[in-house]
């Protein structure tokens, strides 16, 4: 498979990459600096970058309970979504654990549901304490933007650092949870909540 | 034979060796080499394959979640490979990541076109392409990687140092071996070579080869030894075959030197052959040729040999010849031996008489192998056999003529006597009767029948060239011109006489009578042959007689002749005819129209003189009688012109001695010759006669004898009666001439004759002129 042949399949990723590149070039000429290794993303490429980490988020993380592999790999958007066809885009075709990928865009916790990963929208923020603690021990990999719900349980956070875009994670819901992440995410992984300390 | 020495077993027993050993390691060499290679490379392949896969794997997470220090820091790792040349970390969109190069070389070269993922060649390095894949295999990214195979190059480099100082010790290690082994087999080989070598030099079969250390070898010294020992014994036998082939062969070389001498007898005999001789094939080609029927065609071996016999040149003369020829092989080839008499052509372009035979020669199971021609010339032969055969002819003739002339001659001598008794007592009865008594009618009538039976016998006895004649010198030509007037009242009106005399003939000499003989009696011979209106020629020249002449013409002798030419348009003698036309009593002509002696009279009287007669004619085209008379050289003045006949001359009483043996005759003469006043004594037999004589009767002035009697001539009587009485006048009478008085016809000097039947004026004639001794 060629990169080529992946843009024609995806000409949403490309246009988006282009639209990338026109922010990055904006932005270096606000800055008056040498452009960064990533320009900072649009709004819009902001939004294609994070669903491009949630998705890939869940093929690096070790899930705690095996599921069928007939059954799809539910992600689950809950609140306004700032995603328009981004996730859709980057999920089309592509298999996490060995299930196809169903994207669910709910409103509320989805009770009575299976969920695999959980995508707190901002919108969701005031009622994230009840929507986390749903998820506990359902074995549903948290994924919320910005860092101020990692304290809440949130187990991995997308952080927008500078020009880029960084994974934050919450070591310890992960390792109560049971979740394991590999050595190389943590190495490009900020650790927002450390591992609980061995006694 | 090659300029260059031939190499030593020696030397090809290394070049062989080392050449082999060699080859093997280098073949063994070059295939280890290409398989070191070989992995090598593959070798390269994997471990940059691999680094690219562990590189990929490591920068998944980088790619993913775009981080671009940790990418980078991850092939800043590569510094540890001092191959890898650069390095990149693409984006699934293309767009790099992290690059990283070593040295002067560029991050962001140009990387293939061609991503697929592997290892390949690029602009002269090698380039592996891996994708970057996050956990569920899903490709995020692609890392390339560069490498100017620098492991690779040192590898083959020491492999290829490694092979070299292998194959260097392998070649020493060859060499040292391979001149261990020729030395191990060549050794030996060269102990013998120089062993059979002193052999062939020395002859010497003595020698023997030292026990070797192999087996292999000892045995080949034993088996040569073994082969010497039997050389030594085939050696001397051989020296005794050579001996006894010397021998041999000198007997041989004696044998063929007297072959090669028979041979060129053979040759010799072959060629100079007076008869034609050859080898053909059955077939009739031309193998051989001797030098006699070669020179006689004036050709060359060369020029027929290979060629059929019937197209040579002695036959092209003849289409026949050359047919019967091509038969005669044929059947000669089936084994019949052919002879018939040919014709050759000469190289002169004259055609020669052959006595050719065909001969076939058989192998030993009797099929024709050869032809054998042979021809003699038998030309000469057979002109000499037609010479023969014409001499003989001509002998024959002769002997017909001379037996003819001799039965003629008997006969005439005793009817001349008779014809003598009747015309003699004829006259001398007329004479004792008056004039007018009617007796004397039928007396002349006898007279004239006796006087016819006399030119019968006269001509009989012409052609036996037993009438004797009184020849002189005479000119041909003024003998005829006086006879033209009676040869025209002979021939008639109706015929033109021609007369053509040559001018100043030589002289003859004849017997006048003769001359008219002949002219009258082939003038009548030529008038009986026109029928109606005619010509014919009389002719007179010189002419000169040569061998060839005579050669072909009967009784023709070489010299000077006048010749007398006789021609007429008459209607010409058949060939048949013409051999009998001088037979006596031979004639074409009805009875009682010739007596069948004209033309015999005509030859008896040419004969007679030496001459010769020849007659050329054919059916309807006339004839020609050519006469040849010798010349003669004698003068003779002219005879006197013959007295006018006159009154009957007589006696004076003269004694007159008669001898006849004939009583008729000699009572005739008797009395005739007293009728004529002559005293006459008449004995019958020549004894009576010289009785007389001898009793003294000198008186008597005149004897007259017969020639032919009883006991003795009439020659042989006058002359022993001349002894009594010399000068006794005589006078001989004869029915014909014989050798007694005259030669050949010509009487003898000084005799006297008178040809049998004779008249009795004839009589006192010739006594009177006798005893008047004119």
């Amino acid at each position: 498979m060629s990169l080529g042949n992946r843009h024609q399949q995806r000409p949403l990723r490309g246009r988006a990459g282009g639209l990338l590149l026109a922010l990055l070039l904006v932005a270096a000429g606000l800055s008056g600096a040498a452009p960064p290794v990533m320009a900072t993303p649009s709004r819009q490429g902001e939004q294609a970058l994070k669903a491009r980490f949630t998705i890939e988020l869940a093929s690096f993380v070790t899930f705690p309970k095996p599921k069928d592999p007939s059954q799809p790999f539910i992600i689950t958007v809950v609140g306004e979504s700032p995603f328009h066809d981004e996730l859709e885009v980057y999920a089309k075709g592509r298999k996490i654990q060995d299930r196809p990928i169903h994207i669910r865009y709910v409103m509320r916790v989805p009770e009575g549901q299976a969920c695999d990963l959980l995508y707190i929208c901002r919108s969701e923020w005031p009622r994230a304490q009840g929507i986390i603690a749903w998820s506990r021990n359902r074995g549903i990999l948290t994924v919320s933007e910005g860092e101020h719900l990692a304290a809440q349980g949130v187990m991995v956070s997308l952080l927008v650092e500078g020009s880029s875009l960084r994974l934050g994670l919450n070591q310890r819901v992960l390792e109560e949870e049971r979740f394991s992440i590999g050595a190389q995410v943590l190495q490009v992984a900020r650790i927002l909540v450390p591992s609980k300390p061995v006694s | 034979m090659s300029p260059f020495p031939k190499p030593s077993i020696r030397r090809r027993t290394l070049v062989t060796l080392l050449g082999t050993a060699g080859l093997g390691v280098l073949v063994a060499g070059a295939l280890f080499f290409g398989f070191l290679v070989r992995n090598s490379r593959q070798a390269t392949h994997r471990d940059l394959g691999s680094l690219g896969g562990v590189l990929a794997y490591n920068a998944a997470p980088y790619v993913a979640f775009e981080d671009p220090g940790h990418a980078g820091k991850l092939l800043e790792g590569l510094r540890g490979r001092s191959d890898i040349t650069r390095a990149s970390i693409l984006r699934e969109d293309g767009s790099s990541l992290a690059n990283y190069a070593r040295g002067a070389s560029s991050p962001a070269g140009t990387w293939p076109g061609d991503q697929q993922e592997g290892v390949r060649e690029f602009a002269g390095h090698l380039v592996a392409v891996c994708p970057i894949r996050s956990s569920d295999g899903h490709m995020v990214g692609l890392l390339l990687l560069e490498s100017n195979q620098a492991a690779f190059y040192s590898q083959v480099r020491l492999a290829a140092i490694a092979m070299a100082i292998t194959l260097l010790a392998l070649g020493g290690g060859i060499l040292l071996l391979s001149l261990r082994l020729q030395r191990v087999l060549t050794g030996p080989v060269l102990v013998l070579a120089n062993l059979a070598e002193a052999v062939a030099e020395k002859q010497d079969y003595g020698l023997r080869a030292a026990s070797q250390a192999t087996r292999e070898l000892d045995i080949l010294a034993g088996a040569f030894n073994d082969m010497l020992a039997k050389i030594q014994i085939q050696d001397e036998l051989l020296a005794d075959h050579l001996e006894q082939l010397a021998r041999e062969l000198q007997e041989r070389k004696q044998a063929e030197a007297a072959q090669g001498e028979s041979e060129r007898k053979t040759r010799a005999i072959f060629d100079l052959s007076y008869g034609f001789v050859g080898l053909l094939s059955p077939q009739g080609l031309m193998l051989e040729a001797n030098r006699t029927s070669l020179e006689f065609a004036g050709v060359t071996l060369e020029d027929v040999k290979g060629r059929p016999f019937w197209e040579g040149p002695w036959w092209q003369h003849s289409i026949e010849e050359q047919d019967r020829l091509r038969d005669a092989i044929e059947r000669a080839a089936r084994g019949e031996l052919v002879r018939y008499e040919s014709t050759h052509l000469g190289q002169d372009g004259t055609v020669h008489f052959v006595d050719f035979s065909l001969k076939p020669v058989r192998d030993e199971e009797g099929r024709v192998i050869l032809v054998i021609p042979e021809g003699r010339d038998i030309t000469e032969r057979k002109k000499a056999e037609e010479e023969l055969q014409l001499s003989v002819a001509q002998l024959l003739q002769a002997q017909k003529m001379e037996v003819v002339g001799r039965l003629a001659g008997g006969v005439a001598h005793d009817f001349n006597n008779m014809l003598g008794v009747i015309l003699g007592r004829a006259d001398l009865a007329m004479s004792l009767l008056e004039a007018g008594h009617p007796i004397q009618a039928s007396l002349r009538e006898i007279v004239k029948a006796a006087q016819h039976s006399a030119d019968l016998t006269r001509q009989l006895l012409a052609f036996a060239r037993k009438q004797t004649v009184a020849p002189r010198v005479l000119d041909l030509n003024a003998t005829l011109e006086g006879m033209l007037q009676m040869l025209r009242r002979l021939i008639g009106e109706d015929i033109d006489l021609a007369w053509m005399p040559g001018a100043v003939l030589w002289p003859l000499r004849m017997d006048p009578s003769q001359i008219d003989q002949v002219l009258a009696n082939l003038c009548v011979n030529a008038r009986d042959a026109i029928q109606g209106v005619g010509r014919i020629s009389i002719e007179t020249r010189n002419a000169t007689v040569d061998a060839n002449f005579c050669a072909e013409h009967l009784g023709a002798v070489p010299g000077e002749y006048v010749l007398l030419t006789v021609t007429d348009t008459g209607c010409g003698i058949t060939p048949e005819v013409l051999g009998h036309i001088f037979e006596p009593f031979f004639t074409t002509k009805g009875v009682g129209q010739g007596t069948g002696l004209g033309l015999s009279t005509v030859y008896g009287i040419i004969q007679q003189n030496g001459g010769f007669i020849t007659v050329h004619s054919e059916p309807g085209q006339g004839c020609c009688f050519r006469i040849c008379l010798p010349r003669t050289h004698a003068t003779e003045p002219a005879s006197p012109a013959e007295a006018v006949k006159a009154k009957l001359p007589v006696g004076r009483g003269e004694l007159v001695l008669v001898v006849e043996d004939d009583e008729s005759l000699l009572t005739l003469t008797r009395d005739a010759l007293q009728s004529l006043q002559y005293r006459v004594v008449a004995m019958g037999t020549p004894g009576e006669a010289l009785r007389l004589m001898d009793e003294g009767l000198d008186e008597v002035g005149l004897l007259i004898s017969d020639v032919i009697m009883p006991g003795m001539n009439g020659r042989e009587l006058a002359e022993r009666l001349g002894q009594r009485k010399p000068g006794l006048k005589c006078l001989f009478v004869s029915g014909y001439s014989t050798d007694i008085i005259a030669n050949q016809g010509f009487l003898l000097e000084g005799v006297a004759f008178l040809q049998k039947p004779f008249s009795i004026r004839d009589l006192a004639m010739k006594v009177r002129e006798i005893l008047d001794g004119a």
